[in-house]
């Protein structure tokens, strides 16, 4: 690209990622809400301007596919071109091809049309058999533009009016009946318009016609391709209607129905539209847009209400490695804060006393801003989903749903942008291996649809994410067999325990590999990822009932409150998070079973954990101890320490990605002396220990 | 070129200043269990905690009885502290002066510079060993 475009290129990556997000939601919406009008304009909002700022940036291959899908995106508009699943996956697979020329953009390679022709000419074939199969018509005041060999009559109304619709509501409580029909002249008959008005004419007799599509007069002179509509009050039934119909000659087909409000596609509109006719074809898309009552009028599809409120919303875009620096430097400043408030607790200097509490409560706000600056909604991760789901539904040949709960709910940035993959895999496994295909679902008397549902919610200092699916479920026998198959030692496992086995490495139960999961890498990737997000992960499954996956993540990755504990002589931290409650303990409590030590608790025995010991610190030889009990995944454990220093709030430091091999510790804080001390990685210490 | 003239246990050796980005005085270095054994522990350097590694355990030297400074060592965007005993001064070597080693063996001496005044100085780089 020139030079001068380059200060651009930002903006414009940034943009048409956000425009192909949007249309990917959009056109998935549209395919439960094919009608949606107000969906279709801004769908076509979005593609033109992909398309715009794409021929504006000299990216001639991407803005020359667009202009075609936007083309695609005209008919829909237009009400020419039905939307089908057909039309929605060729749509799908050139949003995909967008991004891909998009990230191709991004690393400046060269792109040639041959990248886009098949998609192209896909584009062109369904635009060309509609062109093809369409006698030339006059485009005034004609809606049925459809050739009659491929269109079916419908009986929708284009161009109702409110002041018809109450003419409706007043016959009813007269007892009228009020009945639609629909007619189709035979294509070739050379009198349409005085076969039309002897149709109207007969009808008169039999009540009141009070709408017309096109309008009378338009009708009289054959203005119209073979389909006319019409609306009339009457006392007949709607098959003496059809018959009086018949009776006309010429008359290649008739449908007729008792009108219904709630199907009809009918305008309501400001009034101001209401006076002018409905003649050009954008008043009459306008028209369609509204809802069919007039109350209804102000209340779109839910969906674009909200994006409408998105795009209101006051936002800038900030580079996060500037984030990212903000927040180091915060964190800095707690750090200096506590060691100020370390040395002033120890000398008591009145006269700083005062500033000194200000400092400490400017910079806690400080800190809950940066955080809250960072935050974003999950959405961003979900959003992604409803798209896949119908994919994956499509390539298994399974029926699915997806339902989500709580996108709004907000998550560190670094966390949202790293639970992408895990999800990802978790709901490609439900997909694959929880939902069962509909012949199965019917024969265990489930609905033939499966749902799978993913949502999000806080917890106080936690976010919840839980993943349900109401398929197979994870059988314990099954997998203890598998297990045992692989060489893993199953005795005195639970069936929980037996079910968390799945996120063993190397583990895959799924009898036939297919490419979207089974490869039995993968679930233990899952685990691997949450542990290290700070997060932890429970199944709850029970067979042929469904699976549960929750998992629970740190609001935030960078400032926790700790509690400080000193084995041997250092000092280390413990994330406040998973403990349960401290017990003060005697060496005498701690007792021997065959495999490892417990403490008897009221719960029952808690293994004990001597994390001197794993650590390789010399224990403090004394017969007092503390044993801080842990919630682990699915069992709790006491780790043993030495001495108990209190709770604080901690900044975490990433440590050295060599000292990260070890295991053992998430991170390290600065102290309020300025010393180090170690955040142990609890989890993991559990986790080693009971496999040990 | 400039190099960096160190002292450990009572010998001298040489450090090329590029790859050193500050030296400071040694402060608490907290240990951490389990790492390797030439992992000294974990610093506090102005807010950021680095990993500290002795440059006796590492090329296999006995240890001195006091370490002064710290080699603050950068590549990229990481940065890892080197313990010695303690840093003498920054002296001016021209490149053909340095004799250079015969013995592949030893890995992480380069080279041999005599400073005079009966001090002879080993050049040493071990950028490779700890990044």
């Amino acid at each position: 690209m020139a030079d001068d475009n380059s200060v651009y290129r930002d903006i414009f990556f940034e943009e048409s990622e956000d425009n192909l997000t949007q249309l990917n939601d959009n056109i998935l919406e549209l395919e439960k809400e094919p009608d949606n009008i107000d969906l279709i304009n801004e769908i076509f909002r979005a593609a033109h301007t992909l398309k715009g700022m794409s021929a504006t940036m000299g990216y001639t291959v991407m803005s020359k596919l667009t202009h075609k899908m936007e083309d695609i995106f005209d008919l829909f508009k237009s009400g020419k071109l039905k939307v089908t699943s057909d039309h929605i996956s060729l749509i799908f697979r050139c949003l995909d091809k967008l991004t891909e020329l998009l990230d191709g953009l991004r690393d400046e390679e060269e792109q040639s049309e041959d990248q886009i022709t098949e998609l192209w000419n896909e584009l062109d074939k369904v635009e060309n058999e509609l062109d093809g199969g369409q006698t030339k018509t006059a485009d005034k005041n004609v809606d049925e533009k459809k050739a009659p060999e491929d269109s079916q009559l419908e009986l929708k109304f284009e161009t109702l009016e409110e002041a018809d619709l109450s003419v409706i509501e007043q016959a009813k409580t007269q007892h009228l009946n009020v009945i639609s029909a629909a007619v189709r002249i035979d294509p070739e008959s050379m009198l349409k318009g005085p076969r039309a008005f002897l149709v109207i004419d007969k009808l008169d007799s039999e009540g009141d016609i009070i709408h017309t599509e096109p309008a009378p007069d338009q009708l009289e002179e054959g203005n119209f391709d073979t389909d006319f509509k019409l609306l009339i009050l009457t006392e007949s039934n709607q098959d003496d209607i059809k018959k009086i119909i018949e009776s006309s000659s010429e008359i290649a087909e008739v449908l007729t129905a008792e009108f219904d409000e709630k199907t009809q596609k009918t305008a309501a509109e400001e009034p101001q539209k209401d006076a002018q006719p409905a003649v050009d074809k954008e008043n009459t898309t306008e028209k369609k847009s509204a809802a069919p009552e007039p109350k209804k009028a102000k209340a779109p599809s839910k969906k674009s209400t909200s994006h409408q409120k998105n795009a209101k919303n006051q936002s800038i875009r900030v580079d996060l490695s500037r984030l990212d620096t903000f927040l180091n430097v915060v964190s800095e400043l707690v750090v200096y804060r506590n060691q100020l408030e370390d040395a002033n607790s120890r000398q008591n200097l009145e006269e700083v006393h005062e500033s000194l509490e200000q400092v400490s409560r400017l910079t806690s706000e400080l800190q809950d801003l940066v955080l809250k600056i960072r935050m974003q909604q999950v959405s961003v991760v979900f959003s992604r989903f409803p798209r896949m789901v119908r994919d994956l539904s499509n390539q298994l040949n399974k029926k699915m749903t997806l339902e989500i709960e709580g996108e709004e709910t907000e998550l560190d940035k670094t966390v949202v942008t790293e639970l992408s993959e895990p999800l990802i895999h978790l709901v490609r496994n439900s997909a694959d291996h929880g939902i069962e295909d509909a012949e199965n679902r019917k024969k265990l008397g489930k609905p033939e649809e499966g749902k799978i549902k993913l949502s999000a919610y806080q917890e106080g200092n936690k976010v919840m994410i839980t993943l349900s699916d109401d398929g197979k479920g994870l059988d314990p026998q099954v997998l203890k067999i598998t297990a045992e198959e692989r060489g893993i030692d199953t005795t005195g496992m639970s069936d929980k325990e037996l079910q968390m086995l799945v996120f063993n490495p190397g583990f895959s139960t799924a009898k036939k590999i297919t490419n979207i999961s089974g490869r039995g890498v993968g679930l233990d990737a899952v685990q691997a990822k949450i542990n290290e997000l700070g997060g932890s992960l429970e199944v709850d499954s029970k067979v042929n009932v469904g699976t549960k996956t929750v998992i629970k993540l740190p609001l935030t990755l960078s400032i926790i409150q700790a509690l400080m504990v000193k084995l041997g002589e250092e000092t280390f931290a413990i994330p406040l998070d998973v403990v349960e409650r401290v017990e003060m303990i005697h060496e005498d409590n701690i007792l021997q079973t065959a495999s490892q030590e417990v403490n008897p608790l009221q719960t029952g025995l808690t293994p004990v954990i001597r994390t001197a010991n794993i650590l390789n610190i010399p224990e403090k030889d004394q017969g007092k101890k503390y044993m801080i009990l842990i919630k682990g995944d699915n069992k709790d454990f006491g780790i043993v320490v030495d001495e108990l220093i209190g709770q604080q709030e901690i900044v975490i430091k990433k440590i050295d990605p060599m000292l990260q091999k070890i295991k053992r510790f998430q991170g390290a804080t600065i102290l309020g002396n300025g010393s180090i001390a170690l955040i142990l990685d609890v989890n993991t210490i559990c986790k080693d220990a009971q496999v040990g | 070129m400039q190099m960096i003239l160190f002292k450990m246990n009572q010998q001298h050796y040489l450090i090329a200043a590029g790859t050193v980005e500050e030296v400071v005085d040694t402060v608490q270095i907290t240990k951490v269990p389990l790492a390797p054994l030439w992992v000294k522990g974990l610093i506090n350097l102005r807010g950021t905690v680095l990993t500290v590694i002795s440059l006796a355990q590492l090329v296999g030297l006995p240890e001195s009885k006091t370490n002064r400074n710290i080699m603050i060592m950068k590549k990229d965007d990481e940065r890892r502290g080197l313990l010695i005993d303690e840093v003498i001064e920054v002296v001016d070597v021209d490149p053909d002066d340095i004799q250079l080693s015969e013995d592949q063996a030893a890995l992480y001496f380069t080279g041999v510079v005599d400073l005079g005044e009966q001090t002879i100085a080993d050049v040493i780089d071990v950028n490779d060993k700890i990044f």
